[in-house]
Parts: structure tokens; C-alpha cells; sequence
């Protein structure tokens, strides 16, 4: 029975690279927005 | 919520490890399909995600048509991306494997064409809500789709009852003649196809709780700029 590594592997490559680019994406969103919010309450005071 | 996030975020990494140190060196090699069937442990629980994170939307949706709150409709988007993720790879995990499987990465097969539906119908969810300027008609609009998009998932369950299908028949449990529910296959396999469920519920949430407060940080500085702009 052949063994098929390559499918196997290149699926678990793709879901996990998605999410590592999903997170790391998300979270620089987020960071950006916080920081804006943070300028714009130091600009107010 | 961000304490939420601060717990999810490593209970969900460890337990994803953990789950594929169990596939790869744990679980049997099925007999028929031999070592490619350990994607059925990645392709079924990302399946399990699509179809919460859309019911997330639908539920959410129906909210945010009822009581017209800004935060059930930040909450269905949220959960809409991430599902629209999950479904991509869905589709792709499920293509890969067919192809040592059926011989080929896609037949227009009543189940995997019904899940193309979804996909489809979530990109123009994501269109529509681009395409509208005023926020509250986006809403409004993209919770009327959402909710006939996840109205897609029982037929896409279905489809492979309703017709002859490529598709093998469903895979977790089997309702026999006497009515009676039983795992369609033998424990080794189905107690860590569970587990990854569970592990892979428990990413979906951080993700959704991870993208709600993008969601909000961004609604808090669009309104911050405009109070601004008209001030």
C-alpha cells in the first residue's frame, strides 16, 4: 500500500500556515487599532 | 474578553500539539485507506468549525435583526471570516485528499458541490458588506444572507443521502434499521477525531473572541475619527 506522505503532509502544511498567517495577521490588526486608540486619547488630554 | 483570549490562546495551541502528536503516533493506520486517511483527523473537525462558526452567524443574525445591536452584527462578521476560512480549507483539504482516494481533486459531486455553494455564497457576504457604504444597511443586509447561507448546511449534510455521491456517507456515527445510532468506525479512530473536535472548538473560539475585538477596537476609531472629523 503506498505510503501518499505528500498529500498528507502538504495538507497538514496548508491549515497550519494559514492559521499561523491568520493569527499573526489578526494580532497586528489589533495591536495597530490599540495603539491608534491610545494616540488618540493622548492627543485629547 | 481579553482574559479569555489570554487562556484560549494557549489552551488551543497545546491541545492542537497534542493532538497531532496523538494522529501521528497514536492512532492506527487504516487498513483500507493507509496512512493519507490521517487527513479525515484534520478535514472532519474543520467541517465540525465551518458548521458552527456559520450557525454563529445565522443565531447572531436573526439577534442583530431583532434587536438591531451594532455588537450581534460585529460578532456574525467575526464568526463569518472565520468560518469562510474553515470552509477553504474544507474545500482544499477535502480535494487533496481525494485525489489518492477517488483518483481525482474534484468531482461536481452533490456534497462537495453544495459546500462550493457555501463558500460562494459567504465570499458574496463578505462583497456585499464591502460594497455597502452606510454601516446599519450592511448589516442589515449581510444578516439576511447569513441567514440564508447557513440554510445551505442541512442540504450539504443531507447531500449524501439525498443522492448518489462520491462522498463516503457520514462519518462519525451511522443510524442503523432498528433506529438505533452506532460509530461508523472502530474506537481507535473515532475517540481522536473527537478529541480534535473538541481541541479544534476550542481554536475556533479563540479565534472568534481574537477577532471580535479587532472588530470592536476598529468600530471604537472609525466612530473616534468621524466624531472628530465632525467636531
Amino acid at each position: 500500500m503506498p505510503m501518499n506522505l505528500e498529500y498528507v503532509f502538504t495538507t497538514y502544511g496548508i491549515w497550519l500556515v494559514t492559521f499561523i498567517l491568520y493569527v499573526f495577521i489578526m494580532r497586528r490588526k489589533l495591536k495597530t487599532y490599540n495603539d491608534a486608540l491610545e494616540n488618540f486619547e493622548q492627543k485629547k488630554t | 474578553m481579553a482574559r479569555w483570549i489570554k487562556i484560549l490562546e494557549p489552551l488551543s495551541i497545546l491541545s492542537l500539539i497534542g493532538c497531532g502528536i496523538w494522529i501521528f503516533y497514536g492512532t492506527p493506520i487504516e487498513s483500507e485507506m493507509g496512512f493519507v486517511q490521517k487527513i479525515m483527523y484534520l478535514h472532519v473537525p474543520s467541517v465540525i468549525v465551518t458548521y458552527t462558526a456559520f450557525f454563529v452567524v445565522f443565531a447572531f443574525s436573526i439577534a442583530y435583526l431583532w434587536k438591531r445591536d451594532i455588537m450581534f452584527d460585529q460578532v456574525a462578521k467575526s464568526s463569518a471570516e472565520i468560518g469562510e476560512v474553515f470552509c477553504a480549507l474544507v474545500l482544499i483539504t477535502g480535494a487533496i485528499w481525494g485525489k489518492p482516494t477517488w483518483g481525482t481533486y474534484w468531482v461536481w459531486d452533490a456534497r462537495l458541490t453544495t459546500t462550493l455553494l457555501l463558500f460562494l455564497i459567504f465570499a458574496g457576504y463578505f462583497l456585499l458588506r464591502s460594497f455597502t457604504k452606510e454601516r446599519e444597511r450592511a448589516a442589515r443586509l449581510a444578516a439576511v444572507l447569513g441567514i440564508i447561507g447557513f440554510l445551505d448546511i442541512p442540504i450539504i449534510h443531507k447531500s449524501v443521502e439525498w443522492w448518489r455521491t462520491l462522498h463516503q456517507p457520514t462519518t462519525l456515527f451511522k443510524v442503523e434499521a432498528t433506529g438505533e445510532a452506532k460509530p461508523a468506525m472502530p474506537m481507535e479512530l473515532l475517540l481522536p477525531l473527537l478529541v480534535t473536535m473538541g481541541a479544534m472548538l476550542i481554536f475556533y473560539f479563540y479565534l472568534l473572541l481574537l477577532r471580535i475585538q479587532t472588530e470592536k477596537q476598529y468600530h471604537t476609531l472609525q466612530e473616534l475619527i468621524a466624531n472628530n472629523e465632525g467636531g
